[in-house]
């Protein structure tokens, strides 16, 4: 058989701690299920690290030991492939997975569905898991529809909200698009290639240049990664995802979940590569993405809204390089992000915990430097990460793709230069108005308090993480690129540039720069535009209507979602689909209707069909 | 094959089909099948005449067993709904709907 | 010795199967039926008529009228297997049901065996008079399964009529009742005549009004038959019409096929009952099932490619019976019923989750991996656009099938199923039906048999 002994822990921990849970915990003790889930947790992170270490010493395992489906010329085998790519997928979701695991122990504490959370949680967990070591494209597709499952799952956690349902639906049926995508390119794959058996390892030498069918599974395997993470113009469902519960946020659409997607591209980078024109539709999705997130960022209140914005930001930047053809460099963004994003959603979690709140807008905050230090040092130290100062993690890879901007000059330049400045804008912009500045609110809550060491410990850790993580730009590189089945070996991560480091330093400083003009030296700036041209916030508001545009897919299934009951949350631009949701309750209720009992109608119907099919001889 | 055949056995099934499509009372639906069943044999008789070829007999023979059989269940399933010896309308039936 | 043997085969079968109903009328005759007796007897029969059908080693015409192909082996496999779950746990007063399962069954099994068209006609017509007798007699709770047995006879009956009207033009054309067409036009018409019997058995659009009704009205055990063993006669029957008739109503089975699943979607989105959905969700089935079809008889109707519509009959089984059968343990019958399931029942109410996720096709239950293999052989056999219609068909299924998982464990409520005493044998069939979706989707060994059967 030739398994590691990791890989099967990987599987086998999750499995038993799920099985346990649900069959003797739910019932029971719920207000234990964290405790297997982190046992767990820490067993994949051994396996993880093991497994790292195996593949960064040159050691790569491809083993399919399952034959799923044995049908002869065309079968599907089960196994998994552990090289660069999935090592260090695999450490990201085992470390930051396994920490957010026990923050969450501290932040569900008093929700009546504790059992539950963690039992969807470390289902997710596992999908992800899954989902990067598969070595083949239909094992892959299987987890990631797991992993949208269980996005459904947690995103609607609080279900009694009319608005998580509705977000819930919203994100499963988006990612649904992108999904079928991945199942067609599946089928070409499967048709066009038989022997390879959708295996990597098999498929990618047998890829000649350009062939039409590479071009459509290429196209349809970027279809499922915009909408999967987040790109522009499938990238609404992610803001609304943010009601799902604080930790969902951080591990789901900050580190794993939505990365899912670019670690698709990733990993199918030497099919896409050899499609024409679709590394530079990626660039210049990913650019287009960062840039109308990062403008949207700026303009939010709700705490984590603007992390998700920013999520979004930073999902177009990785798509960015990778279309730059700097693969490791973005997959190297993935992974520092992973860290501060998740640090800066945990540090909105804190926020709101100290006010007591499910989830906290600027408009309730301001001036709890004093009340909450720990958070708020942490809150820096992740702002810096992102904005990409050094020598926070987030310049290295940042800086990376941002170079490789800057040098292919053009429409890239620009947009490097206006990420530079927005992201450090927005996230200090929030910072600001967290942190310092007085409180505005009438009524402050009694104490907000700092959280406990059940959150603020594993916070910490992956704060070091977004410290740290960067000055190991050499040896992720080497860890990354073991194993790489590409034609030729993957681009380097550039070192040290003085060029790029001034200009996106410099703008970065001029984002934050900004930021502190806009926010304390007229505290009431940020306000004041509101006030005053409402019209312009509605439009931001509304993603300068590319809700209404694109939410047109969207606005099918939630009518759909109406019959069953769903209430409606009363939006400006709800009004026109009120009409067309009465049109599939409308095509529902006459398709019924035809069903009138009538004994005659359905043999009039009988004799109907069989007329058709005698026509048909005419032709 | 004389055409005629196949015209007379054209009208009787057309009138067997209108009888079962068109009329409310079960029985005369059922009639109506029937109808449209003797009416599909007669071709077959006709050919099996003209072929010299007795299994076409042979079926026609068994096939109007069958139709009889099926006249038996018809027919019990229409008297179970009778009330006070008269028999309901198939627009009676319209409990199930939808 | 092997024309022997092979004779053997029906004629053994069907003497047992008709001895099984001889015996259960003969308990019958006794004024306090022992029901116990009764089903011992019934599967005792079946499975001598299975010891027949299965044990005989070749392939072969036996007679004008039978024959035994490499696949007959396979449908009685499904035919016997929709039954079983029925004739475990049905609960009857009487004998009746019993008998005239058996009688159907009988029909089925000659079915199978057919050799010509006349055959396929009586077997046809074997099969479904004690059907519609069966519904009659087992209704569902205060339902009227009278009005659904007449509704289902008439409807059946005039698409029987107009299958013998297809025969004699089919007699006419080519002077005898062989299965193999000539190509003259009247041929071609008399396949489109018969094809609408079989279109109609399976439920297929615009002939599917009996189903609802039918399936609603009957007894969910009886339903759990319905929607498997009698599609899948009728399924048999597409394929041998279609195998032989020379293109005639081929390309319009994927057409079918699509507008039966839409149907059947939208449809469904509008009811309110649990059973009548139920119904619905099978209309869909049997969409995809003609869909199948039609892919296959596309791609040359040779046996070796009828794989995923034989490992989808056979998960149906599995899945349709287990979630009747679920509503008939639970007694649930509208969606508020479902509530609390999660909590109260957590492992009945994850065994209806599993079937309907199963039924809904999604990964990584067996009803998916049925469904992908057939939407795999439409995309090969060229038919995009209805591939794309059934592909919407199902996302608009999802959404009943998603609101069953989301009422069982989300909503809040106490649900009012109350579980009698003695439904071992219903919750048995029901949790192993959950098993075969959740599984079988992982570990499709069932494929492999299959494919050894098939060739």
């Amino acid at each position: 058989m030739g398994i590691p002994v990791s890989v099967i822990c990987l599987f086998v921990a999750p499995v038993s701690a799920l099985l346990f849970g649900y069959f003797f915990l739910l019932k029971r003790k719920p207000q234990w299920m964290h405790w297997p889930m982190i046992l767990s947790c820490a067993v994949v992170g051994v396996a993880a690290a093991s497994i790292a270490a195996q593949v960064y010493s040159g050691h790569i395992v491809d083993v399919s030991p399952f034959k799923w489906m044995p049908l002869g010329s065309w079968s599907i085998s089960f196994g998994v492939r552990l090289d660069g790519l999935s090592a260090m997928m695999l450490c990201l979701v085992s470390l930051v997975g396994g920490l957010i695991h026990v923050y969450a122990g501290g932040y569900m504490e008093n929700d009546p569905a504790f059992g539950r959370f963690f039992l969807a949680f470390h289902l997710f967990y596992l999908s992800m898991i899954g989902l990067v070591v598969a070595n083949n494209y239909v094992q892959m597709y299987l987890f990631w529809e797991m992993v949208g499952l269980s996005s459904y799952l947690l995103i609607g956690f609080w279900y009694q909200k009319a608005s998580a349902r509705r977000a819930a639906l919203q994100a499963f049926f988006t990612n649904r698009i992108g999904d079928i995508g991945f199942f067609l390119a599946l089928l070409i794959l499967m048709n066009v290639y038989p022997v390879a058996q959708t295996r990597f390892s098999a498929l990618f030498p047998l890829l000649g240049q350009g062939s039409p069918a590479i071009s459509y599974v290429g196209w349809f395997l970027f279809l499922a990664a915009i909408a999967k993470s987040a790109q522009f113009p499938l990238y609404f469902w992610l803001p609304d995802a943010m009601e799902g519960p604080t930790p969902v946020s951080a591990l789901m659409h900050a580190a794993t979940m939505v990365t899912a997607g670019i670690f698709l591209m990733a990993r199918s980078w030497p099919l896409i590569s050899l499609v024409p024109h679709l590394p530079n539709t990626i660039a210049a999705v990913g650019a287009l993405t960062a840039v109308f997130s990062g403008i949207i960022a700026a303009t939010r209140k709700d705490l984590k809204r603007i992390l998700a914005y920013s999520t979004v930001s930073h999902l177009g930047i990785m798509a960015f390089g990778l279309g730059l053809g700097e693969v490791s460099s973005a997959v190297f963004h993935l992974f520092t992000h992973g860290f501060f994003k998740a640090a800066l959603f945990l540090c909105a979690g804190n926020i709101a915990h100290a006010l007591h709140k499910p989830t906290a807008s600027v408009d309730e905050t301001g001036g709890l430097l004093k009340k909450i230090p720990v958070t708020a040092v942490f809150f820096v130290v992740a702002a810096f990460s992102l904005s990409g100062i050094w020598p926070f993690a987030g310049f290295y890879s940042k800086d990376a793709i941002l170079g490789a901007a800057f040098d292919r000059g053009g429409w890239a330049s620009v947009a490097g230069f206006a990420i530079a400045f927005l992201s450090a804008f927005y996230i200090f912009r929030m910072l600001f108005l967290a942190f310092l500045g007085p409180r505005k609110e009438q009524n402050p809550p009694e104490h907000p308090h700092e959280a406990g060491p059940m959150m603020n410990v594993p916070l910490f850790f992956i704060v070091l993480g977004a410290l740290g993580v960067g000055w190991f730009g050499a040896q992720f590189y080497h860890l990354v690129s073991s194993g790489w089945l590409g034609a030729s070996p993957m681009v380097k991560i550039p070192g040290f540039d003085w060029s790029s480091f001034t200009r996106s330093t410099s703008m970065a400083a001029l984002g934050i720069l900004a930021a502190y003009l806009w926010t304390m030296q007229w505290p009431s700036f940020d306000w004041v535009w509101r006030k005053k041209i409402p019209k312009v916030e509605k439009g931001f508001d509304a993603d300068f209507g590319v809700k209404p545009l694109v939410g047109a897919l969207t606005l099918f299934f939630e009518e759909l979602s109406y019959l069953l009951g769903i209430l409606w949350d009363k939006k400006t631009w709800d009004g026109w689909i009120e009409n067309t949701s009465a049109w599939a309750e409308d095509a529902a209720k006459s398709v019924s209707s035809l069903a009138s009992g009538r004994l005659n109608d359905s043999l009039w119907w009988i004799l109907l069909g069989g007329g058709v099919m005698l026509l048909r001889l005419l032709r | 094959m004389n055409p005629w055949v196949w015209l007379i056995s054209a009208a009787l099934f057309v009138s067997g089909l209108c009888a079962v499509i068109l009329r409310k009372q079960l029985l005369l639906m059922l009639f109506g099948l029937e109808i449209m069943i003797s009416a599909a044999l007669i071709p077959l008789v006709a050919q099996a005449s003209a072929f010299q070829d007795s299994n076409g007999l042979a079926a026609a023979l068994i096939i109007l067993c069958v139709a009889a059989a099926e006249a038996v269940v018809g027919l019990s399933l229409i008297l179970h709904l009778r009330k006070n010896k008269t028999l309901p309308d198939s627009d009676a039936l319209m409990e199930l709907k939808g | 010795m092997t024309a022997l043997l092979l004779r053997i085969a029906p004629l053994g079968s069907g003497i047992s199967l008709f001895g099984g109903v001889l015996g259960v009328a003969c308990v019958g005759l006794f004024k306090k039926i022992n029901v116990g007796l009764v089903r011992v007897l019934g599967l005792l029969s079946l499975a001598l008529a299975a010891v027949f059908v299965f044990a005989h080693p070749a392939t072969g015409s036996i007679s004008t009228l039978l024959q035994a192909d490499a696949i007959t082996k396979a449908w009685c496999a499904v035919f016997y297997v929709g039954a079983l779950p029925f004739l475990i746990a049905g609960t009857w007063e009487d004998e009746v049901a019993v008998l005239l399962l058996l009688g159907s069954l009988l029909g089925m099994t000659f079915l199978a065996f057919s050799a010509n068209l006349l055959m396929l006609f009586i077997s046809l017509e074997l099969l479904s008079l004690p059907v519609y007798l069966l519904v009659a007699l087992t209704p569902a709770k205060g339902k009227p399964s009278w009005e659904a047995a007449i509704k289902y006879f008439f409807a059946g009956s005039l698409s029987a009529a107009f299958f013998l009207l297809g025969l004699a033009c089919h007699y006419s054309a080519t002077g005898g009742f062989l299965f193999a067409g000539n190509g003259s036009f009247l041929d071609q018409v008399a396949f489109s005549l018969m094809a609408i019997a079989a279109l109609f058995k399976i439920g297929a659009v615009p002939w599917h009004f009996w189903l609802p009704d039918v399936y609603e009205a009957s007894e969910p055990m009886l339903s759990g038959f319905l929607s498997t063993s009698v599609k899948a006669a009728g399924v048999f029957l597409l394929m041998r019409l279609g195998q032989y008739s020379q293109g005639s109503f081929i390309s319009l089975l994927p057409a079918i096929g699509a507008l039966t699943m839409l149907v059947a979607a939208f449809a469904a989105l509008n009811q309110t009952r649990l059973q009548r959905l139920l119904a619905y969700s099978s209309l869909g089935h049997a969409g995809v099932l003609v869909l199948g079809v039609g892919a296959w008889l596309l791609l040359g109707a040779n046996e070796k490619n009828a794989l995923p519509i034989f490992f989808y009959l056979f998960s149906y089984v599995f899945m349709s019976n287990g979630a009747f059968f679920f509503l008939e343990l639970t007694g649930v019958s509208e969606w508020k019923d479902l509530r609390g399931l999660g909590k109260t029942r957590p492992v009945l109410a994850f065994c209806f989750a599993a079937l309907a996720l199963s039924l809904a096709g999604i990964p990584p239950t067996a009803g998916f991996l049925a469904k992908f293999l057939i939407f795999w052989q439409a995309f090969k056999a060229g038919l995009y656009v209805p591939l794309i219609a059934a592909s919407f068909a199902t996302l608009a299924a999802l959404v009943y099938y998603l609101r069953i998982v989301r009422e069982m464990y989300l909503e809040e409520g106490v649900s009012t199923s109350k579980i009698a005493a003695g439904t071992g044998a219903v919750s048995l069939i029901v949790s192993l039906s959950a098993a075969y979706s959740a599984i079988v989707g992982f570990l499709p060994w069932i494929l492999s048999a299959f494919q050894r059967v098939l060739g």
